[in-house]
């Protein structure tokens, strides 16, 4: 250990180090997304775990880390986390297996964006456009689809909306009398969406695309970034001499260790996303007060007497 | 004074009659002999029956134009809102649309709903006839598996309505 790391000197580099955290690591221009294999690929069904395989490289606890990179070279530590940009804008994640359609307009603004299809058909998105080149890569999307359907049969509907979904390797998330909950590969995602919609008397379509890109390049900035600090605390430790050296540095260990999983579960929580699109299926009337504003409500009184319920009061019977 | 008694007696008597035909004149339904008519008690219908297992048929004219909230509208029209109001507000699935033709040869159109309520299903029919002066709404309901065992006796029925006017 040499000496000039002794002592007050040993307290005043780790002073330095702990002013330096935010602005060390990459910055955000430096930063080019990873071009592993697909995601979609990595998180199929089948090898669900497979997309963690590579995370073996990662550990946060201090103890595992490989000695290599504690000297500082943390280049590839965070790198298995990649959402393989290049990937993600393929025909794997494309819900309707041709990315074009969907990205072009993220690609023309170049930031996170939300775009929103109320009411319309799903085949009714914008036509394909000619991809603008992004040094970035492309768009994250999380897509989120929600179906309206008229209230018939509705047990039998669900056991073949489900059958839809696990035939193409989704999965049910939840399941309720009037609702199911289902995640489906982002790949089938408009395809899926469609064949649902074929199961009944759809009332609603409703589908967005939420572009993620900018927070997970965030996140993926500030987990490298922490990642090397942490790896300089470890250092630190190691040298460090007395006890109460020792101890600071583990409390800021520990910090970053923290910082470090809770930014690994926001990145899974994204990755899980993107991989697999929600689909919320909901069986039910639309509501008076739901109906947009654009949605005309006819004033014939009449219609009102219209239905089941009033056709079967009959006076003087009881039900 | 005892002539003018029986003027107005008269005169009491032909205004119910013409009240009671202008109500009734509009249409006619042979009532199936697996089905009941309602009594005069249903102010709501101009016509119900129902068989024994709770299929209900009802028929009820309205007059366009009348009324504001009734204007003069053709049958594409309200068929449109018919469809409209039963999917949007109603959640009832539309299961098809057939063009239909009274026992007159009054052209119509059929909506066939379905619906689930309280983990039963319903079907619902809808006929409309629109003239004129008059949108009859003809419609016939009831569980599925009753209404299935009872559907000739519903489209015997509608068959025998004919249109007045």
């Amino acid at each position: 250990m040499p000496r000039f790391l002794t002592g007050r000197r040993l307290a005043t580099a780790l002073l330095a180090l702990l002013l330096a955290m935010p602005a060390c690591g990459a910055s955000r221009s430096d930063y080019a997304p990873s071009s592993s294999s697909s995601y979609a690929e990595e998180r199929a069904p089948q090898g669900r775990s497979a997309a963690y395989a590579d995370s073996d490289e990662y550990s946060p606890s201090p103890q595992s880390q490989p000695a290599a990179e504690s000297t500082g070279s943390s280049s590839s530590s965070w790198s298995w986390f990649s959402f393989g940009g290049d990937d993600v804008e393929g025909s794997k994640v494309s819900p309707d297996g041709s990315a074009p359609r969907e990205q072009a307009p993220v690609a023309k603004s170049g930031g996170t964006e939300n775009r929103a299809q109320s009411g319309a058909e799903p085949g009714d998105a914008a036509k394909p456009e000619p991809q603008a080149p992004s040094s970035k890569g492309r768009p994250l999307l999380i897509y989120n689809g929600s179906l309206i359907v008229a209230i018939y049969e509705v047990a039998e509907t669900q056991l073949k909306a489900i059958a839809i979904v696990e035939e193409a390797d989704g999965f049910i998330a939840s399941r309720a009398s009037d609702r199911l909950v289902m995640r489906v590969p982002a790949a089938q995602f408009r395809e899926i969406l469609d064949r649902l919609a074929n199961l009944g008397d759809v009332i609603d379509v409703n589908w967005r695309a939420q572009d993620v890109s900018e927070e997970v390049r965030d996140l993926q900035i500030r987990l490298q970034n922490s990642m090397e600090i942490r790896n300089r605390l470890q250092v630190l430790l190691a040298r460090a001499e007395k006890v109460e050296d020792a101890l600071a540095i583990e409390a800021q260990l520990e910090r970053v260790t923290l910082d470090i999983e809770r930014i690994i579960g926001q990145l899974r929580s994204f990755q899980d996303r993107v991989a697999f699109s929600t689909i919320d299926m909901h069986f039910r009337a639309k509501r008076v007060d739901e109906i947009p504003d654009d949605e005309y409500l006819l004033p014939y009184s009449w219609l009102n007497g219209l239905g089941v319920d009033n056709l079967l009061r009959i006076p003087g019977g009881r039900r | 004074m005892k002539t003018f008694k029986h003027t107005s007696l008269w005169a009491m008597a032909l205004l119910f009659c013409t009240l009671l035909f202008s109500g009734c004149a509009s249409f006619k339904i042979t009532t199936p002999d697996e089905m009941a008519e309602v009594g005069p008690q249903d102010k709501a219908y101009d016509y119900r029956a129902l068989t024994v297992r709770g299929v209900v048929l009802g028929v009820r004219v309205i007059s366009q134009g009348k009324y504001d909230d009734v204007p003069r509208a053709n049958e594409v029209f309200w068929v449109d809102a018919t469809r409209q109001r039963m999917r949007t507000l109603g959640g009832y699935a539309l299961l098809s649309e057939e063009p239909v033709q009274s026992a007159n040869g009054h052209s119509g159109t059929r909506l066939k709903f379905g619906r689930d309520q309280r983990g039963t299903t319903y079907w619902y029919w809808v006929t409309l006839f629109v003239t004129e002066d008059n949108i009859h709404v003809i419609d016939a309901g009831g569980r599925r598996e009753h209404f299935e065992e009872s559907q000739s006796v519903i489209e015997q029925a509608l068959a025998s309505y004919v249109v007045r006017d």
